[in-house]
């Protein structure tokens, strides 16, 4: 069965935006990171933004749990599992926001796991529009699917390259213009 | 010079005031030589400089992208985003971006900057 359209609408624009949510972690929240010293407070930012990331889920669960036939196990297995992707997000961008010196090594891991964490909220997102079922399951366009992998194949790169202007043994990326 | 809403400008300095762990997102359409500006977390899934460019029907291919923050008393802005690595690095040309600093200055005095060097 088919979830009624109005639910099933509610659904799919949630699993939309939760996944254009990651991308804008993998996107936004990465540049927060890595320009870091420039910022008011990237502490703060990170953290509300991985509380809304948090609630859209929560918002998720909820709604799926009204749904008329009950959710059957496998759904609210996947929603659960999103919210534990959420989570190990947090941990991803908790360890690049306080780690100021992070050796190459365990820096490259954290964007593998990045990447990982990315290729499981796209499947699993994909996952519960398929077994609700939606009529569309949400899916990223080949440019947008493109465009995110972009820059999971650069980050380590920018991250490396961050810390070197960070401390002076490389081109300075934002000198100041002091000019009115 | 690029054109610049000054509302929007205004919009994002208020949110910015506020609070200074909000961040701005910012692009410019090269084609259209149109600067748009929004409190990230004002985006609907808070999706950053995509989800902007999207919105507004554009394509990353004629967008470049920035950062506004608000790290002590002025705003400033930063020259970085995702969008931009398609030319090479994540900043955009520095003349491009003094063109932009320029054009947002017209609208709003006072606002300092951070620009990348030339």
């Amino acid at each position: 069965m088919v979830a009624n359209s109005t639910h099933e609408s509610a659904l799919g624009e949630l699993l939309s935006g939760i996944i254009t949510q990651f991308g804008g972690a993998i996107e936004f929240w990465t540049l927060v990171c890595i320009s870091q010293r420039e910022l008011g407070d990237p502490v703060a930012f990170i953290d509300r933004q991985s509380n809304s990331m948090r609630e859209q889920i929560q918002e998720l669960r909820a709604r799926l749990s009204l749904g008329e036939p009950e959710p059957s196990d496998a759904v609210m297995e996947q929603a659960a599992k999103l919210a534990r992707v959420s989570a190990e997000l947090r941990e991803v961008f908790d360890y690049f926001i306080q780690n100021h010196v992070i050796s190459q090594k365990d820096l490259e891991a954290a964007v593998m796991r990045l990447a990982q964490i990315w290729q499981d909220v796209r499947m699993r997102v994909w996952l519960l529009g398929a077994l609700i079922p939606l009529a569309s399951p949400p899916a990223l366009t080949l440019e947008q699917e493109a465009y995110y992998q972009s820059i999971l194949d650069n980050l380590f790169d920018q991250f490396i390259g961050s810390r070197a202007s960070a401390s002076g043994d490389g081109h300075d990326r934002n000198g100041k213009f002091t000019g009115r | 010079m690029f054109t610049v809403d000054h509302e929007e400008l205004n919009h994002v300095r208020e949110a910015l005031q506020a609070d200074r762990s909000r961040l701005g997102v910012g692009v410019l359409n090269r084609e259209l030589s149109k600067i748009v500006l929004r409190p990230f977390d004002e985006l609907p899934h808070r999706g950053g400089h995509l989800e902007l460019i999207r919105s507004l029907g554009w394509t990353p291919e004629e967008c470049l992208g920035f950062i506004v923050a608000r790290p002590a008393h002025e705003c400033i802005m930063i020259n970085l985003s995702q969008i931009n690595i398609k030319d090479g690095p994540l900043f955009m040309p520095a003349s491009l971006f003094r063109n932009i600093v320029l054009s947002l200055r017209q609208s709003w005095a006072g606002m300092a900057t951070s620009a990348s060097p030339g």
